[in-house]
C-alpha cells in the first residue's frame, strides 16, 4: 500500500460524509400522485373528482341502506352486513361511515375547488364556469346525501353539528346556486341534476310545494346516474348479486314473489300478479355463501360497472303524485302512479279511498320505482312505519331493542372534529 | 511527515494530536525479517474429534486462519521470533501457546480445548465499527454459528435458523405453504404503523428482507386490478431466497443499545448474515449435501365428523383430512468447495431445492450460486469479493382470507351441500377444485454482491469499505383459467402479472484507530472508530390484469377483453455517519458513539437526526470471585436508534382517481407532514454473563428497557377537512421491557457420552404511554364471568390503540345471557378489554446427545405463554355451518338440535376468545457419523445420515389446528389465526459428506 492509496481511501470516506450533509441527495419524489400546485394545471380534473367522489360511494350505500331497510337480508359471513340486517347499529358499527366520509370530503373538495378556480380563473371567469357548476351541484349532491343518511353531520370543515334537516336546508341553498351557475355556464345537465336534488331535498323538508315546482320542472326521460367505471365498480353487483359474493340478497320478506327460475326474471307486482319490470330479480335456488341462505339476487344492475339511478324523472313524478296524495287529491296521484305502472305493463290501481290506503300505494310504488336506489328505508321512515313493518315480520331479531330509522354520524367526524364532544353517547340514535 | 504506530500492548502512549493526522497520511512501511510458518490441529479434549472452523491467530499480528475440517491449520508468513498463538471456539474454552519461529522454517502447536459455556473471546462485529472480543461490549449481542447447528440439525429457512437459539428473537408461522417463510421479530412490538422486520444485513450489504403480499400493496391500485393479492396470504418472503448452507454464522443486534451505529432503520434490531469463506493454505474441500423428505400437515383439521354426513345427491362429504393433506417432496442437493493458497481463498457454493407443500399446489424450486472471494492484494490490504445469485420459483398457496383460498374453501363448508361436483360442500362459492386449477407464481432472480476493501497499515490502524448491492426482480403471475367459476369474476378467466424490482445500494467506510493516551493523561489504551454508512433503496411496482376471455386456449392479459394496469415507485436514501471510542481500563471498557443522519423521508424542515449511545463492561477478575463462579461481566448499555417514516409520508398528495366515464379525476389523498421525524427508540439494558464451575455453565442474563419516542400515528382528520389518509405524526409513546436469560451446559462430557444442554427465556411486556393530543378519552367496560358489567376502565383512545394496554390488545364483546324463551344469547354493546395478542413468555430448551463417536441427537422443544386470540377461525366454521364442534351438536340425519341452534347463534354474536399457550416439539434430529474408514473407502471424507423431524408436535388449548399462526405476511404480527393454514410438519433424512 502506498501513500496515494492510502489518501485516495480517506479522501472517498470524507466524501462519503460530506455528501451526508447534502440536501440534493436527500430529496426524492412520488411520481404517482399530484401535488397541490399541480392541480392548478388540472381543473377538469379537479372538477371530476369532486362529482366522481359524490358517485363512487353511492353504490355501498345503496346496499346499506337496503340492509337496514326491509329490502336485503345479509346472506354472507361478514358482520358488517349482518349487524344493520339485524338492526344493530352504533358508533363503532355504523355501515354508512364511509359513505359519510367521503361525501364529507366531497362537501370540503367542492369548496377547495372552487377556491382553486377563483385563484387561477379569476373571480368573474370562475363564477360563470362549467366547472364551478359542476363542483357546486356535487357539493350540494354531497350535501343532501349526508342529510338523508345520518341524523346529524357537519356542514364546514370542522364545522358544528347540524341535524339532517339543517344539512337539507344547506342542500338546497347549494342546488339553488348550483342551478344558477350551471345555467350562466350554459351547462343544463347539471342545472336539471340540481333542480332535481332540490326537488328531493325541498320534499325531506317537507316543503312539498317548493318540491313540486322543481320536481314539474324535470323534464321526462331525465336520469342522473352515480356512473361506476372499471376502476370504480358497483359494489351492490360484486357483494350482493348472484355469480358474485353474495354476501346480501333480498329479504325472505319477498320471496314469495319472487319465483324460482334458471333465467333472471321478476318480482311479481302484488296487485296484479304480473312481473314488474322496475324490480329484476333472479332466485336459481342457489345457497348464498354462508351456506344456509337461498340466495334471491336483485338484478337490476348486473355487471360492476353497470350505474345506479340517482335522480330521475320518474321519482320527480313519484313526488308531485305524493304531494297531491298529502294534499287529499288521492285521483290525481293514482293517475300520476298509474302512468308510471302503464309504462311498464302493469294495470292500474283503483283510486283509494283513505289515506292510509292512498300512502299504502304510494309506498310500494315508491319501492317499485326506486328498487335498490336507496330510498326504500327513508321512505319508511318518512311514513313514521319502521317499527310497523318490523313488527309485521314477527321477527325479534330484527326489530332488537327499536329498529334504527336512520344512521348516526361518522365516528370519525365525531371523533377529531374538534367542535363536536368526544363522547359518542351523546350523538344521536334514532330507533323505531 | 511520519508517525510511529504503536501496538496497544507494551506501547508507546501516541498523542491524540497524532491520532487525528494520522487518519489522514500513510504510515511507514513493515519492515519484515525473514518469516516462517505456524502449524498444527485443533481437536476437542474429551473426544479427540477435530475442530473444524477454530479461529487460529498469531496475537499482536493480523495473521490468522481457520482450521479445517480435520483440525489442521497452516499459518505463513510469521516474522521469525517468539510468538502467542490462540485458538477460539465458541463452546470451548480459549487456549494460547508460546511458539518460536525460526527463520525459514515452522513451528508446531496442537491445542486440545476443552469445553466452555462462555464465549468472552469471541469476536463480533456488527454494531461494533470493527471485530471486538465479547469480553469487551457492553451490549447483550448475541451470534449463532449457523454452520455448527447445520451439522446436526438439517436448516431448510432462514427464519428456522434462528428460531428458538436466541432469546429475545421471536418467530411465527404464516399463512402461505412453502416459500412464505415465518415472520421474525426482536424484542416485542416497537411501532404502530412502521414494518416490524428488523433490518437484514449480508456480508455487510443491507438487503430486501420483505415478506408481504405486495399484490394489494401497491399504492393506488384498487380492488379491481389486485383482487386478493396473487395468493391472498402472507406472499413469499425474500428470506426464504436465502439458502442456509451458505450461511456461516449470523450475529443479532437486539435493539438500539447495540444497534445505534446502524441509524434511522435499526430500532427493530439488526441481523446480520455472514456467508462461508475459503480458507488459506488449504486444498480444495469439497461438501455434498442431500436431503429428502416430506412436508405434511398435522391431521388436526376441525373436520374430522365430515364424512358422517351426505349430500343432496347422498355423496358423502370430504374431510379434508383425509383428502387435502398430503405428502409434500422434499428434495435438496448442496455443493460446496472451499479452499485457497497463500494470497486467494475461495468460497463456492451450488445448490438446488424442492419442496412442496402439504396441501397442493404449492411447491418451491430454488437455485443458489454463491462466490466468496478473498484477495490478499498486498501486505495490509484484503479485497473480498462476494457474490450470490438466486432463482427463486414458488407456486403460492392460494391461502388466508381470501375467496380463492383452498384451505378455507374446503374447510368453510357445510357437508350437507356436499355434491358429486363439490363433494367438501360449496366453500365460499369457489369449488376447491377451481381454486386448485389456480396457477400463482412467483419467479425471482436476485443477485446480493458487495465488495469488502479492508486495509490495515498495522493491526492499529484499518480501514474497511464496503459497497455493495441487493438486486431482487420478482415477477408474480396467476391465471385463473377460463369456464371455472370464481366468485367475483364468474366463469371468464383472468389473468394477472405483476413486477416488484427492488435496488438496495449500500455503501460503508470504517475506521478503527487503537491508541494509547500519553502517559500525563494517564497512558489509557482505547479504540477509535470513525465512518460513514448510506444505503439507496430503490423499489417499483407494475401490475397489469385481463379479465374475461373468449374461451380456453388464450392465456395473455392481452387477449382478455378487460385490461387494466397499475404502476408505482418508492425511493429512500439515507446518508449517515458516525464516531465512537473506547477506552479500555483493564478489565473495564467504556464505549461511547454518537451517529447522525440524514433521510429523504424526513420531513422538509426536520433535518438531521441524532443518535447517541454508551456502553460499558466490566469483567471482574478472579480474585473477586467467589469460587463456584469462574468468570464474570457486568455490563450496561444505553442507546437510540430510529425507524424512518414511509418514503413520501412527508408530502401533501392528491390522488389520481378514474372517476364517471373512465375521466381523470383527483382526490384529496394524504395531508402530508413537513416536519416529520423519525421514530426514536432508546433502550436501556443491563446483564451478567457468568461462568460457573470452571466455565461449565454458562449463564447470560439481560434486563432491557426500550422507549419508542415520536413513534408514528396515523392522526385521522376529520373528514370534513377532506383528505382520506391519516395525517402522519410523530406523537407516540411505546414501552417495551423484558429479561432474557440464556443459560448453557455441558451436563456431561466424556468420550462416550456428552449431553450439552441450553435453555432460552424470554419475557416481555408491551404498553402504550402516550398517543399524543389527539386522544380523547373513552371507557372500556370489565365484564364478570357470567357476562355482568363489573365496572369501566377509563383510559385515552386513538384509534383502535388504548393508552395502558398492549399494541395488539385483544377487544371482544362478550356474552352476557341467554333467553331460553326466545332460545337467544345476548351480547355487551360494547368490547372489553381480553387479552394481549402476542405472547409474553417465550421459553425453549435445546439437547445435544453425542453418544459415542457416531451418534448425535438434537431436540428443541418451545413453549409460548400469556397470549390469547379471537379465534376467528372456529366461529366463522360453526357460523358456515362447517366445524366438528358443531357438527357434532347435529341429529344424524343433519338437522339441527337445540344445542346446534344455541351455538350457532353464539357464533354468530361473539367470536371466541381461546388462549394461544402451546408448547411444541420443534426439532428433532439423529445424526448417524459414517465410519471413516468405509467411507475413505469409497474416496470420501467424513460423513453422516440425519434423519429430522421439524415442528413435529403441539400441545395447546386453543380449539385450533395451531395457534402459532398467523394469516398475514411479515409487517404484521397482530397473530390474527383467521383462515390461516398451518405449518405441516417437515421429515427429513439427509445425507453429508466431504471429500
Amino acid at each position: 500500500m502506498n501513500v496515494s492509496r492510502m489518501k485516495g481511501m480517506i479522501a472517498v470516506a470524507v466524501t462519503v460524509v460530506a455528501l451526508g450533509a447534502c440536501d440534493e441527495l436527500l430529496t426524492v419524489q412520488d411520481p404517482g400522485r399530484y401535488t397541490a400546485g399541480d392541480l392548478d394545471e388540472a381543473l377538469p380534473a379537479v372538477a371530476n373528482g369532486v362529482e366522481g367522489a359524490v358517485h363512487q360511494v353511492f353504490d355501498s350505500w345503496v346496499t346499506d341502506q337496503a340492509l337496514l331497510a326491509d329490502v336485503y337480508q345479509h346472506t354472507g359471513t361478514w358482520a358488517g352486513y349482518d349487524d344493520p340486517d339485524h338492526g344493530r347499529t352504533n358508533y363503532n358499527n355504523n355501515g354508512t361511515r364511509f359513505e359519510q366520509d367521503s361525501w364529507l370530503r366531497a362537501q370540503w373538495f367542492a369548496m377547495d375547488a372552487e377556491e382553486r378556480f377563483k385563484r387561477v380563473m379569476g373571480d368573474a371567469e370562475a363564477a360563470s364556469s362549467p366547472l364551478t357548476a359542476q363542483v357546486r351541484m356535487s357539493g350540494g349532491l354531497a350535501d343532501m346525501l349526508l342529510g338523508m343518511t345520518a341524523c346529524e353531520s357537519v356542514g364546514s370543515p370542522t364545522g358544528n353539528l347540524m341535524t339532517d334537516m339543517q344539512m337539507l336546508a344547506q342542500a338546497e341553498q347549494k342546488l339553488g346556486d348550483a342551478m344558477s351557475t350551471a345555467q350562466s355556464a350554459g351547462r343544463p345537465e347539471y342545472a336539471m341534476a340540481a333542480q332535481a336534488a332540490r326537488a328531493q331535498a325541498r320534499m325531506l323538508q317537507g316543503d312539498w310545494s317548493g318540491a313540486v315546482a322543481d320536481a314539474s320542472a324535470i323534464p321526462a326521460g331525465f336520469v342522473y346516474y352515480a356512473v361506476f367505471n372499471v376502476q370504480s365498480t358497483n359494489s351492490v353487483v360484486q357483494l350482493t348479486t348472484k355469480n358474485n359474493n353474495e354476501a346480501a340478497g333480498l329479504m325472505y320478506k319477498w320471496w314469495p314473489l319472487i319465483d324460482k327460475s334458471d333465467d333472471p326474471g321478476f318480482m311479481r307486482d302484488p296487485l296484479s300478479n304480473m312481473p314488474d319490470k322496475r324490480i329484476p330479480v333472479y332466485f336459481d335456488g342457489e345457497i348464498a355463501t354462508d351456506n344456509e341462505t337461498p340466495h334471491h339476487s336483485q338484478w337490476k344492475y348486473v355487471q360492476d360497472t353497470d350505474d345506479i339511478p340517482m335522480l330521475h324523472s320518474d321519482g320527480m313524478r313519484l313526488i308531485i303524485a305524493e304531494a297531491m296524495a298529502r294534499s287529499g287529491d288521492f285521483a290525481g296521484a293514482t293517475g300520476i302512479l298509474n302512468e308510471l305502472r302503464a309504462a311498464v305493463g302493469l294495470p292500474g290501481h283503483e283510486v283509494p279511498t283513505t289515506p292510509e290506503m292512498m300512502a299504502e300505494i304510494v309506498l310500494w310504488e315508491r319501492f317499485a320505482e326506486h328498487f335498490m336506489e336507496g330510498q326504500r328505508l327513508i321512505d319508511l321512515r318518512r311514513a313514521g312505519i319502521v317499527r310497523q313493518v318490523f313488527e309485521a315480520l314477527n321477527d325479534p331479531d330484527r326489530l332488537g331493542v327499536g329498529r334504527p330509522t336512520q344512521w348516526p354520524m361518522t365516528s370519525l367526524e365525531a371523533l377529531y372534529n374538534p367542535n363536536i364532544d368526544d363522547d359518542l353517547t351523546k350523538r344521536c340514535q334514532p330507533r323505531a | 511527515m511520519n508517525f510511529r504506530y504503536h501496538p496497544t500492548q507494551g506501547a508507546r502512549p501516541l498523542s491524540l494530536l497524532a491520532v487525528v493526522a494520522a487518519m489522514a497520511f500513510l504510515l511507514p512501511a513493515q519492515v519484515a525479517a525473514q518469516d516462517g510458518s505456524v502449524t498444527g490441529q485443533v481437536t476437542a479434549a474429551t473426544t479427540g474429534q477435530p475442530i473444524n472452523g477454530a479461529q487460529v491467530t498469531i496475537m499482536d499480528t493480523s495473521l490468522g486462519v481457520l482450521s479445517n475440517v480435520a483440525g489442521r491449520f497452516l499459518i505463513n508468513n510469521v516474522p521469525a521470533g517468539t510468538h502467542t498463538v490462540q485458538v477460539v471456539y465458541v463452546g470451548y474454552g480459549t487456549q494460547t501457546q508460546e511458539v518460536v519461529v525460526p527463520p525459514g522454517g515452522a513451528a508446531t502447536a496442537d491445542f486440545a480445548l476443552g469445553v466452555s459455556a462462555v464465549a468472552m473471546d469471541e469476536l463480533i462485529v456488527t454494531g461494533t465499527a470493527g471485530a471486538v472480543e465479547r469480553r469487551k461490549l457492553g451490549t447483550s449481542a448475541a451470534s449463532l454459528n449457523v454452520a455448527d447447528v447445520a451439522e446436526v440439525v438439517p436448516l431448510s429457512d432462514f427464519s428456522q435458523t434462528l428460531e428458538g437459539r436466541i432469546p429475545g428473537v421471536r418467530s411465527i408461522g404464516t399463512v402461505g405453504g412453502v416459500g412464505a417463510g415465518r415472520e421474525l421479530r426482536i424484542r416485542g412490538t416497537d411501532s404502530f404503523s412502521l414494518s416490524q422486520r428488523p433490518v437484514i444485513y449480508i456480508d455487510g450489504i443491507r438487503v430486501d428482507a420483505q415478506q408481504r403480499e405486495w399484490g394489494s400493496g401497491i399504492p393506488g391500485t384498487s380492488f379491481r386490478t389486485t383482487c386478493c393479492a396473487f395468493s391472498g396470504g402472507a406472499g413469499e418472503d425474500r428470506l426464504s431466497d436465502l439458502n442456509p448452507d451458505e450461511i456461516d454464522r449470523v450475529e443479532v443486534l437486539k435493539g438500539p443499545a447495540a444497534s445505534t451505529l446502524y441509524g434511522s432503520e435499526a430500532s427493530g434490531g439488526v441481523i446480520q448474515i455472514f456467508t462461508k469463506r475459503g480458507r488459506s493454505n488449504s486444498a480444495a474441500n469439497f461438501a455434498l449435501t442431500a436431503n429428502a423428505g416430506f412436508n405434511r400437515h398435522r391431521e388436526n383439521f376441525p373436520t374430522s365428523l365430515r364424512d358422517n354426513f351426505r349430500g343432496p345427491d347422498g355423496t358423502v362429504a370430504w374431510d379434508p383430512n383425509e383428502t387435502l393433506i398430503e405428502n409434500g417432496l422434499i428434495n435438496s442437493y448442496d455443493l460446496t468447495v472451499d479452499g485457497g493458497g497463500e494470497a486467494v481463498t475461495y468460497f463456492v457454493s451450488g445448490g438446488f431445492s424442492f419442496e412442496e407443500g402439504s396441501i397442493k399446489p404449492n411447491d418451491q424450486k430454488r437455485a443458489n450460486l454463491r462466490v466468496n472471494l478473498n484477495w490478499t492484494a498486498g501486505e495490509n490490504l484484503t479485497i473480498a469479493v462476494n457474490s450470490g445469485y438466486v432463482r427463486n420459483r414458488i407456486y403460492s398457496l392460494q391461502s388466508g382470507n381470501n375467496w380463492l383460498g383452498i384451505y378455507t374453501n374446503a374447510l368453510l363448508t357445510n357437508p350437507l351441500n356436499a355434491t358429486a361436483e363439490e363433494p367438501y360442500g360449496g366453500g365460499l362459492d369457489v369449488n376447491v377444485a377451481d381454486a386448485q386449477a389456480i396457477d400463482t407464481y412467483s419467479d425471482t432472480d436476485r443477485w446480493t454482491g458487495g465488495v469488502t476493501l479492508n486495509y490495515n497499515p498495522s493491526p492499529d490502524f484499518t480501514h474497511r469499505a464496503t459497497i455493495g448491492l441487493d438486486a431482487v426482480n420478482d415477477q408474480k403471475t396467476r391465471y385463473m383459467p377460463f369456464g371455472r367459476n370464481y366468485t367475483y369474476i364468474g366463469r371468464q378467466g383472468e389473468r394477472n402479472i405483476g413486477y416488484r424490482n427492488s435496488r438496495q445500494f449500500t455503501a460503508e467506510y470504517v475506521g478503527n484507530l487503537n491508541y494509547s493516551l500519553p502517559d500525563w493523561a494517564g497512558g489509557l489504551a482505547g479504540n477509535l472508530a470513525f465512518g460513514s454508512q448510506g444505503y439507496w433503496d430503490i423499489t417499483s411496482w407494475s401490475m397489469s390484469t385481463g379479465r374475461g376471455f373468449a374461451g380456453e386456449g388464450v392465456t395473455t392479459v392481452s387477449g382478455a377483453a378487460l385490461t387494466l394496469g397499475a404502476e408505482a415507485f418508492e425511493e429512500d436514501v439515507n446518508l449517515g455517519a458516525f464516531v465512537q471510542n473506547r477506552f479500555d481500563f483493564d478489565n473495564l471498557f467504556v464505549t461511547a458513539a454518537v451517529r447522525v443522519d440524514g433521510n429523504s423521508a424526513f420531513g422538509e424542515n426536520y433535518g438531521f437526526q441524532v443518535y447517541p449511545k454508551a456502553d460499558v463492561a466490566y469483567n471482574l477478575s478472579e480474585g473477586m470471585l467467589p469460587g463456584l463462579i469462574s468468570s464474570a461481566k457486568v455490563r450496561a448499555a444505553v442507546g437510540m436508534a430510529g425507524k424512518a417514516p414511509g418514503a413520501f409520508d412527508q408530502f401533501q398528495t392528491y390522488l389520481p382517481n378514474t372517476v364517471l366515464n373512465d375521466l381523470a379525476g383527483v382526490r384529496p389523498n394524504n395531508p402530508g407532514n413537513d416536519v416529520i421525524e423519525p421514530e426514536v427508540k432508546i433502550e436501556y439494558e443491563g446483564g451478567l454473563e457468568l461462568g460457573l464451575w470452571n466455565d461449565r455453565i454458562g449463564v447470560d442474563a439481560t434486563y432491557w428497557h426500550a422507549l419508542t419516542q415520536n413513534a408514528l400515528l396515523g392522526i385521522p382528520l376529520p373528514p370534513s377537512e377532506g383528505f382520506s389518509s391519516s395525517k402522519r405524526q410523530n406523537a407516540g409513546e411505546i414501552l417495551n421491557k423484558g429479561i432474557e436469560v440464556a443459560m448453557n451446559t455441558t451436563i456431561m462430557d466424556r468420550s462416550s457420552f456428552r449431553w450439552s444442554t441450553g435453555v432460552n427465556f424470554e419475557w416481555i411486556h408491551n404498553e402504550i404511554l402516550d398517543l399524543g393530543d389527539a386522544a380523547f378519552p373513552d371507557s372500556l367496560p370489565v365484564y364478570g364471568a357470567d357476562g355482568s358489567l363489573v365496572r369501566w376502565d377509563q383510559y385515552m383512545r386513538l384509534g383502535t390503540y388504548w393508552v395502558g394496554q398492549p399494541i395488539f390488545d385483544q377487544l371482544s364483546r362478550v356474552i352476557t345471557g341467554w333467553d331460553p324463551a326466545t332460545r337467544r344469547h345476548s351480547r355487551s354493546a360494547y368490547n372489553t378489554y381480553v387479552g394481549n395478542l402476542q405472547p409474553s413468555t417465550l421459553a425453549s430448551f435445546n439437547n445435544d446427545f453425542a453418544i459415542g463417536q457416531s451418534l448425535r441427537v438434537a431436540v428443541q422443544l418451545r413453549g409460548e405463554w400469556g397470549a390469547v386470540m379471537r379465534n376467528s377461525d372456529r366461529g366463522y366454521g360453526v357460523r358456515q355451518l362447517a366445524y366438528d364442534e358443531y357438527l357434532e351438536l347435529l341429529n344424524s340425519d343433519g338437522s339441527a338440535t337445540p344445542a346446534s341452534d344455541s351455538l350457532l347463534d353464539r357464533m354468530r354474536l361473539v367470536y371466541p376468545i381461546d388462549k394461544r399457550d402451546n408448547i411444541r416439539l420443534q426439532e428433532v434430529s439423529i445424526n448417524y457419523a459414517l465410519p471413516e474408514g468405509m467411507m475413505s473407502a469409497i474416496g470420501l471424507g467424513r460423513s453422516s445420515i440425519t434423519l429430522s423431524g421439524y415442528n413435529l408436535h403441539w400441545w395447546d388449548d386453543c380449539n385450533c389446528p395451531d395457534p402459532n399462526q398467523q394469516y398475514r405476511g411479515g409487517d404484521d404480527f397482530s397473530t390474527s389465526p383467521f383462515l390461516a393454514v398451518p405449518q405441516p410438519r417437515r421429515f427429513l433424512v439427509s445425507f453429508r459428506t466431504r471429500f
